[in-house]
Protein backbone atom coordinates (compact mmCIF):
# COMPACT_ATOMS: atom_id res chain seq x y z
CA UNK A 1 0.00 0.00 0.00
CA UNK A 2 1.37 3.70 -0.55
CA UNK A 3 3.00 5.78 2.07
CA UNK A 4 2.05 9.37 2.35
CA UNK A 5 4.55 11.22 4.61
CA UNK A 6 3.47 14.60 6.31
CA UNK A 7 5.43 16.77 7.17
CA UNK A 8 4.45 18.78 10.56
CA UNK A 9 6.34 20.95 12.44
CA UNK A 10 9.28 20.16 10.18
CA UNK A 11 9.15 16.12 11.76
CA UNK A 12 7.26 13.80 10.05
CA UNK A 13 4.06 11.79 9.34
CA UNK A 14 4.02 8.07 7.44
CA UNK A 15 0.43 7.17 6.53
CA UNK A 16 -1.08 4.57 4.41
CA UNK A 17 -3.34 6.15 1.79
CA UNK A 18 -6.46 4.08 2.41
CA UNK A 19 -9.59 4.93 1.50
CA UNK A 20 -11.31 2.83 3.76
CA UNK A 21 -9.67 3.82 6.90
CA UNK A 22 -8.72 7.51 6.67
CA UNK A 23 -11.94 9.71 6.21
CA UNK A 24 -11.64 11.78 3.28
CA UNK A 25 -13.14 14.99 5.17
CA UNK A 26 -9.86 14.66 7.06
CA UNK A 27 -7.55 14.51 4.03
CA UNK A 28 -8.11 17.87 3.90
CA UNK A 29 -6.83 19.24 6.83
CA UNK A 30 -3.73 16.79 5.95
CA UNK A 31 -3.09 17.65 2.55
CA UNK A 32 -1.16 21.71 3.11
CA UNK A 33 1.25 19.27 4.77
CA UNK A 34 1.78 16.60 2.07
CA UNK A 35 5.15 15.99 0.99
CA UNK A 36 7.66 14.20 -1.00
CA UNK A 37 8.52 11.26 0.81
CA UNK A 38 12.04 10.64 -0.53
CA UNK A 39 13.46 13.43 1.09
CA UNK A 40 12.67 12.40 4.60
CA UNK A 41 13.76 9.24 6.16
CA UNK A 42 14.42 10.33 9.94
CA UNK A 43 12.42 11.76 12.37
CA UNK A 44 9.15 10.03 11.21
CA UNK A 45 6.31 8.44 13.26
CA UNK A 46 5.43 5.99 11.08
CA UNK A 47 1.17 4.62 11.78
CA UNK A 48 -0.55 2.02 10.88
CA UNK A 49 -4.06 1.00 10.93
CA UNK A 50 -5.58 -1.53 11.65
CA UNK A 51 -9.15 -3.29 11.73
CA UNK A 52 -8.14 -5.95 14.42
CA UNK A 53 -11.27 -7.63 15.74
CA UNK A 54 -9.83 -7.49 19.32
CA UNK A 55 -11.72 -6.67 22.38
CA UNK A 56 -11.75 -3.00 23.62
CA UNK A 57 -9.11 -2.23 26.20
CA UNK A 58 -9.36 -1.22 29.53
CA UNK A 59 -7.66 0.39 32.08
CA UNK A 60 -7.27 -1.15 35.39
CA UNK A 61 -5.18 1.32 37.31
CA UNK A 62 -6.45 5.58 36.75
CA UNK A 63 -4.36 6.62 34.57
CA UNK A 64 -5.73 9.98 32.36
CA UNK A 65 -9.54 10.43 32.02
CA UNK A 66 -11.10 12.71 29.81
CA UNK A 67 -15.20 12.90 29.50
CA UNK A 68 -16.37 15.79 26.74
CA UNK A 69 -19.30 14.77 25.79
CA UNK A 70 -19.88 12.83 23.20
CA UNK A 71 -16.26 11.10 24.02
CA UNK A 72 -15.02 9.32 26.68
CA UNK A 73 -10.74 9.09 26.64
CA UNK A 74 -8.27 7.30 28.36
CA UNK A 75 -4.26 7.50 28.39
CA UNK A 76 -2.07 5.73 29.85
CA UNK A 77 1.33 3.70 29.80
CA UNK A 78 0.80 -0.17 28.36
CA UNK A 79 1.66 -1.42 31.80
CA UNK A 80 -1.62 0.31 32.53
CA UNK A 81 -3.55 -2.13 30.18
CA UNK A 82 -5.14 -4.82 31.42
CA UNK A 83 -4.21 -8.06 28.93
CA UNK A 84 -7.74 -7.56 27.27
CA UNK A 85 -5.87 -5.39 24.74
CA UNK A 86 -2.84 -8.04 24.47
CA UNK A 87 -0.48 -5.75 24.93
CA UNK A 88 2.77 -7.94 25.58
CA UNK A 89 4.27 -7.27 28.76
CA UNK A 90 7.91 -5.75 28.09
CA UNK A 91 10.87 -7.63 27.67
CA UNK A 92 13.14 -4.81 27.23
CA UNK A 93 12.96 -2.10 29.47
CA UNK A 94 13.45 0.54 26.94
CA UNK A 95 10.41 -0.19 25.20
CA UNK A 96 7.56 2.50 26.09
CA UNK A 97 4.33 1.93 24.58
CA UNK A 98 1.58 4.92 25.35
CA UNK A 99 -2.16 3.31 25.03
CA UNK A 100 -4.63 6.46 23.52
CA UNK A 101 -8.38 4.81 23.95
CA UNK A 102 -11.14 7.05 22.92
CA UNK A 103 -15.28 6.10 22.72
CA UNK A 104 -18.66 7.86 21.86
CA UNK A 105 -21.05 7.58 24.71
CA UNK A 106 -23.74 6.68 22.36
CA UNK A 107 -22.93 4.48 19.22
CA UNK A 108 -20.44 1.90 19.40
CA UNK A 109 -17.67 3.60 17.42
CA UNK A 110 -14.13 4.00 19.40
CA UNK A 111 -10.21 4.23 18.57
CA UNK A 112 -7.08 3.07 20.14
CA UNK A 113 -3.80 4.30 18.97
CA UNK A 114 -0.81 2.39 20.70
CA UNK A 115 2.15 4.39 20.89
CA UNK A 116 5.74 2.69 20.77
CA UNK A 117 8.02 5.74 21.65
CA UNK A 118 11.08 4.30 21.05
CA UNK A 119 10.53 2.74 17.53
CA UNK A 120 8.44 5.54 16.49
CA UNK A 121 5.71 3.54 15.61
CA UNK A 122 1.70 4.15 16.24
CA UNK A 123 -0.78 1.40 15.39
CA UNK A 124 -4.77 2.43 14.75
CA UNK A 125 -7.69 0.16 15.78
CA UNK A 126 -10.87 1.43 14.79
CA UNK A 127 -14.19 -0.04 15.91
CA UNK A 128 -17.17 1.09 13.84
CA UNK A 129 -18.55 1.10 10.33
CA UNK A 130 -19.62 4.38 8.93
CA UNK A 131 -16.14 5.47 7.84
CA UNK A 132 -17.62 9.40 6.23
CA UNK A 133 -19.56 10.17 9.84
CA UNK A 134 -17.89 12.57 11.07
CA UNK A 135 -17.86 11.38 14.66
CA UNK A 136 -15.37 8.67 12.77
CA UNK A 137 -13.66 11.37 11.74
CA UNK A 138 -13.14 13.31 14.65
CA UNK A 139 -11.72 9.94 16.40
CA UNK A 140 -9.37 9.49 13.95
CA UNK A 141 -8.04 12.63 14.26
CA UNK A 142 -7.60 12.86 18.17
CA UNK A 143 -5.72 9.67 18.36
CA UNK A 144 -3.35 10.72 15.15
CA UNK A 145 -3.08 14.22 17.23
CA UNK A 146 -2.72 11.51 20.63
CA UNK A 147 0.14 9.67 19.27
CA UNK A 148 1.90 12.52 17.23
CA UNK A 149 2.02 15.13 20.23
CA UNK A 150 3.75 12.48 22.86
CA UNK A 151 5.98 11.69 20.05
CA UNK A 152 7.23 14.76 18.95
CA UNK A 153 8.06 15.57 22.70
CA UNK A 154 11.35 13.45 21.96
CA UNK A 155 12.04 16.43 19.07
CA UNK A 156 11.77 19.16 21.21
CA UNK A 157 8.10 20.16 19.71
CA UNK A 158 4.91 20.40 21.93
CA UNK A 159 0.97 21.09 21.08
CA UNK A 160 -0.25 24.47 23.04
CA UNK A 161 -4.02 24.64 22.99
CA UNK A 162 -3.88 27.98 21.74
CA UNK A 163 -5.39 30.67 18.61
CA UNK A 164 -2.02 32.15 17.14
CA UNK A 165 -2.37 35.65 15.04
CA UNK A 166 0.87 36.32 12.72
CA UNK A 167 1.71 39.82 12.26
CA UNK A 168 4.56 41.13 10.32
CA UNK A 169 6.48 37.24 10.37
CA UNK A 170 6.09 37.25 14.31
CA UNK A 171 3.08 35.12 15.83
CA UNK A 172 1.11 35.90 18.81
CA UNK A 173 -0.52 32.98 20.92
CA UNK A 174 -3.56 33.58 22.74
CA UNK A 175 -3.83 31.03 25.47
CA UNK A 176 -6.53 30.84 27.69
CA UNK A 177 -9.51 28.64 29.55
CA UNK A 178 -12.09 27.48 26.80
CA UNK A 179 -14.54 30.28 26.33
CA UNK A 180 -12.07 32.75 27.53
CA UNK A 181 -11.64 34.17 23.63
CA UNK A 182 -8.70 33.26 22.29
CA UNK A 183 -10.50 32.74 19.42
CA UNK A 184 -12.33 35.86 19.26
CA UNK A 185 -9.17 38.21 20.25
CA UNK A 186 -7.37 36.79 17.23
CA UNK A 187 -10.56 37.53 14.87
CA UNK A 188 -9.78 41.07 16.45
CA UNK A 189 -6.54 41.36 15.21
CA UNK A 190 -7.28 40.36 11.91
CA UNK A 191 -10.11 42.80 11.85
CA UNK A 192 -8.51 45.75 13.22
CA UNK A 193 -4.50 44.82 12.10
CA UNK A 194 -3.80 45.23 8.06
CA UNK A 195 -2.05 42.22 7.13
CA UNK A 196 -2.61 39.61 10.23
CA UNK A 197 -3.60 36.19 9.40
CA UNK A 198 -5.14 33.34 11.28
CA UNK A 199 -1.96 30.29 11.58
CA UNK A 200 -4.21 28.34 13.80
CA UNK A 201 -7.15 28.21 15.95
CA UNK A 202 -6.89 25.45 18.49
CA UNK A 203 -3.37 23.06 18.25
CA UNK A 204 -0.42 24.93 17.02
CA UNK A 205 3.06 23.07 18.20
CA UNK A 206 5.80 25.18 19.12
CA UNK A 207 9.75 24.14 18.71
CA UNK A 208 12.12 24.97 20.96
CA UNK A 209 15.81 24.66 19.61
CA UNK A 210 17.19 22.59 22.83
CA UNK A 211 20.84 22.79 24.65
CA UNK A 212 22.60 25.17 26.87
CA UNK A 213 23.30 28.33 24.74
CA UNK A 214 25.58 31.30 24.52
CA UNK A 215 24.04 34.32 25.51
CA UNK A 216 24.74 35.83 21.82
CA UNK A 217 23.44 32.40 20.04
CA UNK A 218 20.24 33.34 19.07
CA UNK A 219 17.64 30.49 19.75
CA UNK A 220 15.23 29.84 17.34
CA UNK A 221 11.65 29.54 19.17
CA UNK A 222 8.85 28.83 16.59
CA UNK A 223 5.28 28.15 16.64
CA UNK A 224 4.00 25.91 13.96
CA UNK A 225 0.03 25.38 11.65
CA UNK A 226 -0.82 22.15 12.08
CA UNK A 227 -3.67 19.63 10.78
CA UNK A 228 -5.06 19.87 14.15
CA UNK A 229 -7.21 23.32 14.25
CA UNK A 230 -10.54 23.11 16.32
CA UNK A 231 -13.61 24.12 14.72
CA UNK A 232 -11.75 26.65 12.02
CA UNK A 233 -10.24 25.25 9.24
CA UNK A 234 -7.41 26.29 8.92
CA UNK A 235 -3.91 24.28 8.31
CA UNK A 236 -0.81 26.14 7.39
CA UNK A 237 2.06 23.94 7.09
CA UNK A 238 4.61 26.58 7.92
CA UNK A 239 6.76 27.98 11.15
CA UNK A 240 6.79 31.49 12.51
CA UNK A 241 9.13 32.65 15.19
CA UNK A 242 7.18 33.95 18.20
CA UNK A 243 6.90 37.44 19.33
CA UNK A 244 4.03 36.97 22.14
CA UNK A 245 2.56 34.17 24.10
CA UNK A 246 -0.65 35.52 25.71
CA UNK A 247 -2.74 34.53 28.44
CA UNK A 248 -5.86 36.02 28.51
CA UNK A 249 -8.80 36.64 31.43
CA UNK A 250 -11.93 38.69 30.57
CA UNK A 251 -12.20 41.95 31.87
CA UNK A 252 -13.91 45.23 32.10
CA UNK A 253 -11.16 47.05 30.78
CA UNK A 254 -7.46 46.44 29.17
CA UNK A 255 -4.19 45.66 30.85
CA UNK A 256 -1.21 43.70 30.14
CA UNK A 257 0.79 42.30 32.56
CA UNK A 258 4.45 40.40 31.82
CA UNK A 259 5.43 37.34 33.53
CA UNK A 260 7.90 36.32 35.22
CA UNK A 261 9.41 32.93 34.65
CA UNK A 262 7.33 31.13 37.49
CA UNK A 263 4.43 32.55 36.72
CA UNK A 264 5.01 32.17 32.76
CA UNK A 265 5.16 28.68 33.55
CA UNK A 266 2.35 28.83 35.48
CA UNK A 267 0.21 30.37 32.40
CA UNK A 268 1.44 28.34 30.02
CA UNK A 269 1.12 24.83 31.90
CA UNK A 270 -2.78 24.34 32.09
CA UNK A 271 -2.82 25.04 28.18
CA UNK A 272 -0.13 21.23 27.81
CA UNK A 273 -2.47 18.74 26.46
CA UNK A 274 -3.14 17.20 29.67
CA UNK A 275 -2.63 13.99 29.10
CA UNK A 276 1.18 14.48 28.59
CA UNK A 277 0.90 15.58 32.32
CA UNK A 278 -0.27 12.56 33.63
CA UNK A 279 3.25 10.44 33.02
CA UNK A 280 6.26 11.36 34.65
CA UNK A 281 8.57 10.39 32.10
CA UNK A 282 6.24 12.84 29.54
CA UNK A 283 6.08 15.40 32.19
CA UNK A 284 9.70 15.64 32.21
CA UNK A 285 9.84 16.40 28.49
CA UNK A 286 7.11 19.00 28.68
CA UNK A 287 8.98 20.86 31.68
CA UNK A 288 12.07 21.56 29.65
CA UNK A 289 10.33 22.28 26.64
CA UNK A 290 8.43 25.01 28.97
CA UNK A 291 11.61 26.20 30.90
CA UNK A 292 13.21 26.66 27.37
CA UNK A 293 10.49 28.37 25.66
CA UNK A 294 10.19 30.97 28.60
CA UNK A 295 13.29 31.70 29.14
CA UNK A 296 13.54 32.90 25.32
CA UNK A 297 9.87 34.54 24.73
CA UNK A 298 8.49 37.71 26.06
CA UNK A 299 5.12 36.22 27.94
CA UNK A 300 2.24 37.92 29.59
CA UNK A 301 -0.79 37.91 31.28
CA UNK A 302 -3.79 39.95 29.78
CA UNK A 303 -7.18 41.31 31.45
CA UNK A 304 -9.56 41.83 28.21
CA UNK A 305 -13.07 43.13 26.28
CA UNK A 306 -13.98 41.49 23.23
CA UNK A 307 -13.29 44.28 21.29
CA UNK A 308 -10.84 46.94 19.21
CA UNK A 309 -9.77 48.66 21.95
CA UNK A 310 -7.87 45.30 23.13
CA UNK A 311 -6.57 45.02 20.39
CA UNK A 312 -4.69 48.43 20.51
CA UNK A 313 -3.56 47.82 24.27
CA UNK A 314 -1.37 45.00 23.21
CA UNK A 315 -0.05 46.09 20.33
CA UNK A 316 1.12 48.88 22.06
CA UNK A 317 2.69 46.44 24.62
CA UNK A 318 4.15 43.88 22.69
CA UNK A 319 5.12 45.02 18.94
CA UNK B 1 4.64 11.01 56.86
CA UNK B 2 5.95 10.86 53.38
CA UNK B 3 5.94 12.81 50.27
CA UNK B 4 3.71 11.52 47.88
CA UNK B 5 5.02 9.20 44.94
CA UNK B 6 4.15 11.22 42.20
CA UNK B 7 5.86 14.20 43.34
CA UNK B 8 8.47 15.43 41.63
CA UNK B 9 11.14 18.63 41.69
CA UNK B 10 11.82 19.77 38.12
CA UNK B 11 14.13 22.72 37.34
CA UNK B 12 12.08 25.76 35.31
CA UNK B 13 13.88 28.39 34.28
CA UNK B 14 16.66 28.00 36.93
CA UNK B 15 13.79 27.79 39.76
CA UNK B 16 12.98 24.15 41.74
CA UNK B 17 9.13 23.86 41.06
CA UNK B 18 7.06 21.02 42.81
CA UNK B 19 4.51 19.98 40.75
CA UNK B 20 1.17 18.07 41.81
CA UNK B 21 -0.78 16.85 39.22
CA UNK B 22 -4.47 17.34 39.22
CA UNK B 23 -6.25 13.34 39.55
CA UNK B 24 -6.91 12.87 36.21
CA UNK B 25 -7.01 15.76 34.63
CA UNK B 26 -9.99 17.31 36.63
CA UNK B 27 -8.28 19.54 39.02
CA UNK B 28 -5.71 21.88 37.84
CA UNK B 29 -2.22 21.43 38.39
CA UNK B 30 -0.74 22.73 41.56
CA UNK B 31 3.04 24.20 42.01
CA UNK B 32 5.04 25.59 44.43
CA UNK B 33 8.05 27.08 44.56
CA UNK B 34 11.18 25.72 46.34
CA UNK B 35 14.34 27.53 47.47
CA UNK B 36 17.57 25.70 47.68
CA UNK B 37 17.17 24.45 51.41
CA UNK B 38 13.60 23.22 50.45
CA UNK B 39 14.68 21.40 47.96
CA UNK B 40 17.81 20.02 50.05
CA UNK B 41 14.61 19.19 52.28
CA UNK B 42 12.80 17.31 49.71
CA UNK B 43 15.54 15.04 48.26
CA UNK B 44 16.18 13.92 51.57
CA UNK B 45 12.64 13.43 52.65
CA UNK B 46 11.66 11.73 49.21
CA UNK B 47 11.46 8.08 49.67
CA UNK B 48 11.10 7.31 53.06
CA UNK B 49 8.97 7.57 55.43
CA UNK B 50 9.72 10.62 58.12
CA UNK B 51 8.78 12.74 61.64
CA UNK B 52 9.40 16.17 61.58
CA UNK B 53 11.79 15.81 64.35
CA UNK B 54 14.41 13.87 61.81
CA UNK B 55 13.87 16.28 59.61
CA UNK B 56 15.07 19.15 62.07
CA UNK B 57 18.01 16.83 63.13
CA UNK B 58 19.13 16.58 59.36
CA UNK B 59 18.44 20.07 58.81
CA UNK B 60 20.99 20.65 62.40
CA UNK B 61 23.16 18.43 61.06
CA UNK B 62 23.92 19.93 57.62
CA UNK B 63 23.47 23.69 57.68
CA UNK B 64 24.88 25.70 60.44
CA UNK B 65 21.32 26.21 62.31
CA UNK B 66 19.90 26.26 66.05
CA UNK B 67 17.22 24.04 66.80
CA UNK B 68 14.21 26.67 67.13
CA UNK B 69 15.44 27.89 63.55
CA UNK B 70 15.56 24.65 61.89
CA UNK B 71 12.21 23.69 63.84
CA UNK B 72 10.36 26.45 62.25
CA UNK B 73 11.66 26.17 58.77
CA UNK B 74 10.45 22.20 58.66
CA UNK B 75 7.33 23.53 60.05
CA UNK B 76 6.67 25.88 56.82
CA UNK B 77 8.17 23.62 55.03
CA UNK B 78 5.92 20.48 55.96
CA UNK B 79 2.89 23.23 55.90
CA UNK B 80 3.84 24.62 52.14
CA UNK B 81 3.73 20.63 51.10
CA UNK B 82 0.26 19.86 52.80
CA UNK B 83 -1.19 23.04 51.59
CA UNK B 84 -1.06 21.34 47.46
CA UNK B 85 -1.54 17.93 48.97
CA UNK B 86 2.00 16.62 48.76
CA UNK B 87 2.29 14.49 52.12
CA UNK B 88 0.45 11.52 53.27
CA UNK B 89 0.32 11.22 57.21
Amino acid sequence: MKIQYYQIADINLAMPLDEDLFPKKLKRSFEPFLVDSSRNTDRVLKVTFSKKTLQKPSFSVPCYLEEIYPFCTWFGTSSLLSDRMKVEPDEDDQKMDYCYYSHHSSNDMAVCCILDLNADEAEIVVWGEEKQEPCYCQLISMALWAAFGTWALKYNRLFLHSSVTVVGGKAILFLGESGTGKSTQSRLWQKYIPRSWLLNDDSPMIFVEPGENADNHKVDVLVYGTPWSGKTSCYHSIGVPIASIVRLTQGATNQVTSLNAVNAFAALQPSVPPMLNSDEKLTDYVCNILSDLISEVDCNHMVCTPDREAVICLQQKIL
Amino acid sequence: MRIKERCKVRTVAGEHLLLLQGVRGLQATRIIILNDTGDWLFNKAKGFSFTLKELVNEMIDHYDVDFSTANQDVERWVDQLRSIGAIEE
